[in-house]
Parts: structure tokens; sequence; C-alpha cells
């Protein structure tokens, strides 16, 4: 489905031309339907992954490597072939919401926005509906005609989703879609953003920080840090057999419910990683 | 049997949103304690009315009722300085923005500076020394007192605002989703850092917090709050392992953990379950 090789980011200071490494030569491959969670902490490169994905890599920035979507590669694509991969086979989801919704149009704008080959408006507002009792909204009509200021985090997260699956892509960027949300919240969305992901056969590829989440809804893990995949593994693989030290410590000082918590063989230096 | 640090009772407060709505109850008939030198988290979601009980508690927001005492004297929010700095002096605040708490015009260092020369009479180099060893205090070093904010990662300023919160030598610290924004890495070591400073100085918190599973490492009881509720308290142990509230066993259901899946319809249920 989709093989990114030997990434490479770096960006370029505008006063000195020195280029600091963000992604030093990541590779990963996802097969169709697969779940893939990239976990790290801030800085580690995983949100920038998913950019360079989509072509939307920070100015001054310097790439290398291959992005390889269904046979093609993505990064030595034409702009208006890019805008089309964009507009229907790839999706992303981001932490915030309203950073994809328009705040002077209603959410029924939208999600008719996405479906341009729907010309009849009663066939396209019927989809849009169909679309939001998916994922799992009931209020479909009062919610169709509201602004996204009027809405809930969750409930514009899950006008994002309803987005985001419309167009059946094969691709699901979702980057920490659930972080800005309230704990039960999470749990729903992230339970909806599953189901559709499964029922529609989407591959995805699910950043966060957060472990045990990426775990519950991928079939494998991407440990990242300072630009680098440092283990992939099954989620159980991760969980109970950690390759790495830094995956050890990560799994290790996180904290947890049930209190068991190791204290850290490699606590970062302070001041110097901190 | 140890005295009460913190004693809020009956405490109401109602914010006016404008226009046709109804006022929102933040505060419902809330009463809290706080043993001397114990920790209490308070955990709920957004809405709960958490937020809105640390800043009543530090006079930052007005009360509609109700009673709270620090160390036995009421708090108001007064606008007489002297009051404020008695309280300041009681009570200090950590936020869980410390760029929202730092000036970014001001290396650190004179912005812990400046709490001394406010309730302390000292000579420079006094005051000078007590900067360097509540940087030290922190796991900070003098290069680091002369920084901007800027220059320093977020895990130095939160441990900054934690130096600055002690340089009042409070009773009463009010830890306000103090961790919230950190890596687990450096989570766990402002964690630490928390504990010990607790530990030596024999003070008190309030642990303000969405995420239960940063409870159990750092305080003794917990009080669950609602829509401006509070629905359950107790021990740590008590109301993470033997949680009453059917709200409290949601939030422990929904809360990520190994071997866990996101079920679908948990919420209604509960909901549901909540309103009978």
């Amino acid at each position: 489905m989709i093989a990114i090789e030997n990434l490479e980011l770096g960006i370029k200071d505008p006063d000195s031309g020195a280029l600091k490494p963000v992604l030093k030569g990541v590779s990963l491959e996802l097969g169709r339907g697969e779940a893939i969670g990239l976990v790290g902490e801030s800085g580690s490169g995983k949100s920038m992954t998913l950019r360079c994905i989509l072509g939307i890599g920070p100015r001054n920035a310097v790439v290398g490597g291959r992005i390889m979507f269904d046979g093609e590669n993505l990064r030595s694509l034409p702009t208006d072939k890019m805008r089309r991969v964009r507009a229907g086979r790839i999706a992303l989801i981001s932490q915030n919401p309203h950073a994809a919704l328009n705040p002077v149009l209603p959410i029924e704008t939208y999600l008719l926005e996405g479906m341009p080959e729907l010309r009849d408006a009663r066939a396209a507002r019927l989809r849009a509906g169909e679309l939001l009792e998916q994922v799992g909204i009931r209020s479909v009509d009062r919610v169709l005609k509201s602004f996204p200021h009027q809405l809930s985090g969750g409930m514009l997260q899950r006008v994002v989703i309803a987005g985001a699956i419309s167009g059946k892509p094969d691709l699901l960027l979702a980057d920490e879609p659930t972080t800005a949300l309230d704990v039960t919240t999470q749990a729903e969305v992230a339970a909806i953003l599953d189901e559709k992901r499964r029922d529609l056969g989407m591959s995805m590829i699910f950043v966060t920080h957060d472990l045990d989440l990426a775990a519950a809804v991928t079939d494998r893990l991407a440990v990242m840090r300072y630009g680098e995949i440092v283990e992939i593994g099954t989620p159980e693989q991760i969980r109970d057999n950690p390759q790495h030290p830094y995956t050890r410590m990560l799994m290790s000082i996180r904290p947890t419910l049930d209190g068991v918590q190791a204290v850290p063989a490699t606590q970062p230096e302070i001041g110097s990683t901190l | 049997m140890s005295s009460n640090i913190i004693e809020i009772s009956g405490l109401n407060k109602t914010f006016r949103v404008g226009g046709k709505h109804e006022p929102v109850r933040a505060l419902d008939d809330v009463s809290v304690t706080v043993r001397e030198g114990s920790c209490l988290a308070v955990v709920g979601e957004s809405g709960s009315g958490k937020t809105t009980l640390a800043r009543v508690l530090v006079g930052l927001e007005t009360k509609d009722s109700g009673e709270v005492r620090i160390a036995g004297s009421p708090v108001t929010a007064s606008l007489r300085r002297r009051e404020q700095r008695r309280r300041a002096r009681a009570v200090q605040m950590v936020f869980q923005d410390p760029n929202g708490s730092l000036n970014r015009r001001l290396p650190v260092g004179a912005a812990v500076d400046e709490v001394l020369r406010a309730h302390f009479r000292l000579s420079a180099a006094e005051r000078r020394a007590r900067v360097s060893e509540l940087f030290r205090s922190v796991g900070l070093t003098d290069a680091h007192a002369q920084s901007l904010p800027a220059n320093l990662s977020g895990g130095q300023k939160q441990r900054v605002a934690i130096a600055r919160a002690f340089a009042a030598e409070p009773q009463v610290i009010v830890l306000d989703e103090a961790v919230s924004a950190l890596d687990v890495s450096v989570q766990a070591q402002v964690l630490d850092l928390l504990h010990e400073l607790r530990r030596d100085k024999g003070l008190s918190y309030l642990f303000i917090t969405h995420d239960l599973s940063v409870v159990r490492t750092i305080a003794d009881d917990v009080l669950v709050m609602r829509h401006g509720q509070v629905l359950e308290r107790g021990s740590v142990g008590d109301v993470l392992d033997r949680p009453r509230s059917p709200y409290t066993k949601l939030l422990l259901e929904c809360a990520p953990k190994p071997g866990w899946k996101p079920r679908r319809g948990v919420i209604d249920h509960l909901n549901s379950e909540i309103a009978s």
C-alpha cells in the first residue's frame, strides 16, 4: 500500500544555512487494511513523517528518500496529481478539528464539499446525514446546520472523521486525533475510528504519544525517537518484550492506573534533552 | 489526628454566559478538605469545575456562597494588597502552560527573584543565593536562571514555575494540570521532584488533573468531580480500586491501558446509569 523508504528531512536555518536534521532515514511499510501506530515523545518526528506523506512539509525543509504509494513515488508526483491523491486517496485527521473546518461555514457545507460527484443536492444531503449517523451522531439535522463553534470538540472530531471517510480513501493519517478530548470522549472517538477503518478496509497511520491507546487501535507499533524508528513490533511484542532501551524506558516510566511503576533505569540527563 | 490545611464547605459559583443561556453552575455545593501535609487529587473532565475550584481557592475568582479556609483563615477575593500578599504567601499555584506565567523578556531567575523581593526582607546577595538554591532544588543550574524562557524546554520552564511557587515558602501549592502537557519521560521527573519537595518541606498539594493514571504516583486522596459536583472522594486505593460512583467506573474503564479496547456506546450506557 505505502512504503516509506529512507525518508530524511532537514530544516535549513535561513541565516546560517545550517541543516537541522528532523528525520534521519525513516523506513516503514504498510499493507492494505493494516494500521500502524507511530509513537514517541515531542520532537521524535512522528507528525513530520505524516506531513511528508502529504507533501506538506515545512518551508526551508530539505527532503530525501522515497514515499511509494501504490507503485508511485509521491515525492516526484506533479502538483496536480498530488492534489488528486490528497483529495481522494489519503485523508488526514489532525488533533485540532477546528483546523479542518471553516469557522464561517456550516457543517453541511464542509461535508458536501467532499462529494462533488453528487450533483443532486438532496442525495448529497442524505449522504452527509448518513455519514454523521455512521460516526454516532444522532441529532443529524441539528449538527448539519451548526457552525463549528456551536459543537463540542468530540462532536467536531466525529464530523472530521465523517468527512475523512466520505471519499473512502485508501489511507487514513490520524495525528493525535483524540489527544485534545476528554477520556470518555476519547474512548468513543477511538472506537468509532477503529470500527470505520475496519469496515471500509482502510490502512491507517495513527500518531500518538500514548502507547496503550496506539496498541488498542493498531496492528503494529513503531517507536520513534529523534527522527528515527528505534523499534517496530506488534503491540504485544512492544509491551511484553521491548528490545530497544528507549522503548523499555518509555514502557517503564509511563504512569499507569495500577500503579506498577518502576524507576527508569536510564533517566535522561536534566538540562540536556529535557 | 492531623488538622486540615484546606477547608472548603458548601461552595457555590455560577457563571453568567450571556444571551438566553442558563447560567452555568461551575461549583454546586462543593465541600473539600485537605489534611496538612497530604496531596489531594481533583479529577474530572472538562466542565467539571476543577479549575474553578482552584481559582476560587487562590482568590482569582469570587465565590457566590460557601466558605473557604486555608490554615484556618478565610479566603476572599479581596482587592486589598495586604490581604493578597498574605494569601500569596500561604498558597501558590502552578499552571499547565508555563509560558503563560513567565515574562518572556525576563530571565527566569529574575522571575523567581521577584517573589523573594515581594515577600521577604533579604539583601541582594541573600536573594542571589536563595535563587541559586531554589534552582538547584528543582534540578536546574545558575546558567538556567540567566536564560530567557524561550531558551528553555517545556519541562525546564515547568521546573522554573515550580521553583517560583516554592520561593514564597507557601503552605499549600495548587497544581492545575501542571504535568499534563509534558512528555512522559519529563512528566516522570517532574512528578518525582514534586514528591520529593513535598516530603522535604512538609507542605500540602491540591493536584488538579484529567489524567487518572498519574494520580496513584502523586496523591494520597482523590476527589472526583462532574458538572460542578463532587461525586466521590476517598483514598487513592479506595477510589481507583473500589470505585463506588458509576462515573468513576466509567473514567477508569475509558482510560487506555494494556490489553484495553475502546468500545462504542460505553458513555451512553453509563450516562443512563448515572442519570437513574
